[in-house]
């Protein structure tokens, strides 16, 4: 429309007396809108917005999680929101059983959530390959990575970070659904998570702040490159874009009220024009939604694949329970009944023990691992109790002490499950009596029939008059009587997993965190 | 609708004593009258533009919301009195939600556009229907992903003469449903010969099927191919959509917007949207146009089983109805909509491929070609609203 324009502006000037030739610029309008914190870095382009458009935004920050539980339809507060991410709120939207029809919205710019890291951290992630969150989960666990992540009860970036891993955990290549996340797979990860805050801005300054003592920081690609940018670190965090997957924030504009519509379409194309997008990733670093905008260098790098964010309520709210509860409890005792009768040699001990290998991280990188301050009980058994012993994951000594425990090469002729069973719940009352606080929970692994000492019926009886809160699980392999185990253990609160012997490590993988 | 003086955006500069406000009040009548005698006598014909009324009119849109987003476009609309404001929305939001603040509806397929003239049927009010072009839904991917599903024997690629690779794939839909059905992920296929490494599951995503028309035009598609008909009662829609719900549901969360596939960073987003082929030729016509080159990373799978979506522009009263004319019959608009990607109808209403070919050979460009042979077919609209709300989880849609 440029040439129209330029001849209708000849036009004016031949004719200066035209009323219609008066300047006509639109209307100043000042709209109010609820706003993600993070997006306080955009004040100069706003202010030039205001100059362009002649709508001025006014920015009511908050943490989006916290911004989302503030949107209610039908009462709205304010003229649009601009969010990190519109999924919360589409989330509660569903869960709400709202009808009505959604806020239009519209994309303007792309950040994916990811973890930035020191450099000696990122060489050693590195060493064994693209670095995927498992890797940083490993890490996290055994007391070698430790890291700053806003609390995903109240922000995007926490929220986004919290359902990634567990993504990533559940390995399905699926959005999580409710039956992925009974179990807690996250609490050697967060072993890790030594500082959090309300907002991605104020876990900035935090982390700055305390930089010294921390290794990495998930947030943002914007924020970790601002930061980076900013002079405040000793030394800058590399970017680490997870193998595994990203989940991708697109910073929608959602019109809340209709009326203000023509205001909207205004800002929304001026904000998506050429020259405002390339503005904005210059100051802000983040990602143009324009594709025409050249990315500049540090923007070049691929940001890996997003993750299937779940669509379903249940999903999060699961999430952010076990996320509250791994927060209020401490690390618990696990006691691992492992059967050792001659049925097991072979592939099956052998199976074993490399799933105690990745438990205790000399194996492939795992959520699972054994994490700071757990604490661990491993009996051996056969017809008897052939040895046992106490593990602290704290201790590098002890778990190879463990893994040593775990290889002795000695088997017995007959299989004594529920006496075994029975007397874990003696250990577990010992433990429970000195910290009463620490969670207890047995896994017992067995491949036989118990053809010695207590019946499944004498356990369940004796079980009855302990009221203990102890769930035991249970891995079952090859001939083990899968509708006695169920019936027992089930009565303690606990389930039972099946695996061949090829699939062992991935069963005491699925068990872990389950309470 | 409304009329209003055309508004001119003159940047303002300190008014001259004449254009002080007690000045114009007093003066400007008999000055504008003398001025238009002036240009009246000076000019004609299109110059005389800025001193007629100039007519807006609001529109709720699909995707070819594009179009009168187009500076050409508004710039051929403007020469004949008007400005065209649309609101971008999903299709089958923009034929369900509130009506009274628009003059015409444009959603990007049937199904929306055959709601809103029941609609306006039911309650006496005026409607008429325009159909200038039509562009089908493909299954926008990578080039690496594309080669990927080659290997795995469901997509073969398109001869396109003259072009070193191939831009268009035919994609066998049953064998990439028993994929997505099978649940394998890139990496369970041969994904790392071509580059991809990717865990998550196959499938193509959509932006939210409750409002938009492309993600409910695939949702019929993929309905078709796993019963072989369309559903003829409300417990066979009920049904066929219970079955094919994991199919479009394993993605989670919908995309948030089919642009997100230009993105550079798109096939981390999303490697197979489900977009409209306007949309990957309008982008290849003006990747051609401004570097010389062709995007050589996106292609197109075609599926084997195909719709035409056909865009019906519903004009909610008679100043639309204008705009609806302009659009079958105007050169200039119908020319722009080419250079957009559309595949522009003539006014028979028949799809007028030789043009797109020509215009696109052209710019030398590769002209795709969808399934022929076999066509599926989307269910009545109340049976596809059903469908839509049992596989999204919608509010059912009630005519209002």
């Amino acid at each position: 429309m440029g040439r129209l324009t330029r001849l209708l502006a000849v036009l004016c000037v031949a004719v200066a007396l035209l009323p219609a030739c008066s300047a006509t610029r639109p209307e100043p309008v000042t709209l109010r809108v609820l706003a993600s914190s993070e997006l306080a870095d955009l004040a100069p382009v706003l202010a030039d917005m205001r100059a362009d458009t002649g709508v001025e935004l006014q920015l009511d920050l908050r943490g989006t999680v916290d911004a989302a539980n503030a949107l209610t339809p039908g009462d709205y507060r304010h003229d649009l929101a601009w969010l990190s991410s519109d999924r919360y709120f589409q989330l509660k939207l569903m869960k709400s059983g709202y009808t009505g029809s959604k806020p239009l919205s519209t994309p303007i710019m792309l950040s994916p959530v990811v973890i930035g890291v020191n450099h000696a951290t990122a060489e050693r992630l590195r060493a064994s390959g693209p670095v995927s969150w498992a890797d940083i989960a490993d890490r996290a666990a055994a007391g070698e990575l430790q890291f700053a992540m806003t609390d995903p009860r109240r922000t995007n970036s926490g929220l986004a970070a919290l359902v990634g891993v567990a993504t990533a955990a559940a390995g399905t290549g699926q959005a999580l659904r409710p039956e992925d996340v009974t179990c807690n797979r996250l609490r050697g990860l967060f072993a890790g998570h030594k500082l959090t805050a309300d907002t991605s801005t104020g876990l900035v300054d935090e982390f700055v702040a305390h930089q010294s003592e921390l290794d990495a920081l998930v947030s943002y690609e914007s924020v970790l490159l601002s930061l980076n940018d900013s002079g405040k670190l000793a030394e800058p965090l590399e970017i680490i874009y997870p193998a595994d997957g990203i989940i991708q924030s697109e910073y929608p504009l959602l019109l809340l009220d209709p009326a203000k519509r023509a205001a909207y379409d205004r800002v929304v194309d001026w904000l998506r024009s050429e020259p405002v997008q390339q503005q904005i990733m210059e100051r802000t670093a983040r990602r143009p939604i324009n594709p025409d905008v050249p990315r500049s260098p540090q923007l070049r790098a691929a940001t890996g694949n997003a993750l299937y964010f779940p669509d379903q309520p249940k999903v999060i709210d699961t999430l952010l329970a076990n996320y509250d509860a791994a927060g209020a409890r401490p690390p618990g005792h696990v006691i691992f009944l492992l059967d050792f009768s001659g049925s097991m040699r072979g592939a099956r001990i052998t199976a074993l023990r490399t799933a105690f290998a990745d438990l205790t991280g000399t194996g492939e990188a795992s959520f699972a691992r054994f994490y700071q301050g757990e604490q661990f009980t491993i009996v051996r058994f056969g017809g008897r109790v052939l040895a046992e012993r106490e593990f602290a994951a704290d201790d590098p000594a002890d778990l190879a002490a463990l893994r040593a425990f775990v290889g002795t090469d000695s088997f017995d002729d007959s299989t004594a499950v529920w006496s075994t069973v029975d007397h874990a719940y003696d250990l577990a009352g010992a433990i429970t009596a000195t910290d009463a606080r620490r969670p207890v929970s047995i896994v017992l692994m067995t491949d036989g029939l118990s053809n010695t000492g207590l019946t499944a019926d004498d356990f369940r009886a004796r079980h009855r008059a302990r009221a203990s809160p102890v769930p035991t699980f249970v891995i079952r392999v090859g001939e083990a009587d899968a509708a006695e185990l169920a019936h027992a253990t089930t009565a303690t609160g606990g389930r039972v997993v099946d695996a061949g012997a090829d699939a062992l490590p991935a069963a005491f993988k699925e068990i872990r965190g389950c309470r | 609708m409304s009329m209003e003086e055309p508004s001119l955006a003159v940047r303002p500069r300190p008014a001259p004593f004449f254009l002080r406000r007690t000045f114009l009040r007093r003066f400007t009548p008999v000055a504008s009258l003398a001025a238009v005698g002036l240009v009246a006598l000076l000019l004609s014909g299109n110059l005389l533009l800025p001193l007629e009324r100039l007519v807006t009119l609001e529109g709720a849109m699909g995707t070819n919301s594009d179009f009168f987003n187009d500076d050409r476009v508004r710039e051929l609309l403007f020469r004949h009195h008007m400005r065209v404001q649309v609101t971008r929305q999903g299709s089958r939001e923009s034929a369900t939600g509130d009506l009274g603040s628009f003059d015409f509806v444009f959603p990007s397929g049937q199904p929306a556009a055959e709601l809103v003239i029941q609609r306006q049927r039911a309650e006496e009010k005026h409607n008429s229907e325009y159909r200038p072009f039509v562009t089908p839904i493909v299954l926008a991917t990578y080039r690496e992903y594309a080669e990927t599903l080659r290997d795995a024997g469901v997509a073969t690629p398109q001869a396109t003469f003259g072009f070193g690779r191939p831009y268009f794939y035919d994609l066998n839909m049953g064998g990439f449903l028993d994929l997505v059905r099978a649940q394998k992920s890139w990496d369970d296929l041969n994904g790392r010969a071509h580059g991809v490494t990717n865990g998550n599951k196959v499938l193509a995503q959509t932006t939210d099927l409750c409002t938009s028309n492309g993600a409910a035009t695939y949702l019929g598609l993929v309905s078709y191919l796993t019963h072989g008909r369309v559903p003829t009662s409300e417990q066979d829609a009920v049904d066929f959509a219970t079955e094919i719900k994991p199919l479009l549901r394993d993605q989670g969360l919908p995309a948030d917007a089919p642009e997100t596939y230009f993105v550079p960073e798109g096939r981390g987003i999303a490697p197979i949207m489900v977009i409209y082929e306007h949309q990957y030729l309008a982008h290849q016509l003006r990747h051609r146009e401004r570097s010389g080159e062709l995007d050589d990373d996106r292609v197109l799978l075609y599926p084997s089983t195909a719709f035409l979506t056909q865009p019906k522009f519903v004009a909610l009263n008679k100043d639309a109805d204008e705009l609806g004319k302009l659009l079958v019959t105007d050169r200039g608009l119908r020319r722009r909509a080419l250079e957009l990607g559309f595949r522009v109808l003539n006014p028979d209403a028949m799809a007028s491929s030789e043009q797109l070919s020509g215009f696109l050979a052209k710019r030398r460009v590769p002209e795709p070609f969808p399934a022929t042979d076999t066509r599926a077919v989307l269910p009545d609209v109340p049976l596809l609203e059903t469908m839509i709300s049992v596989v999204g989880d919608c509010p059912p849609v009630v005519p209002k």
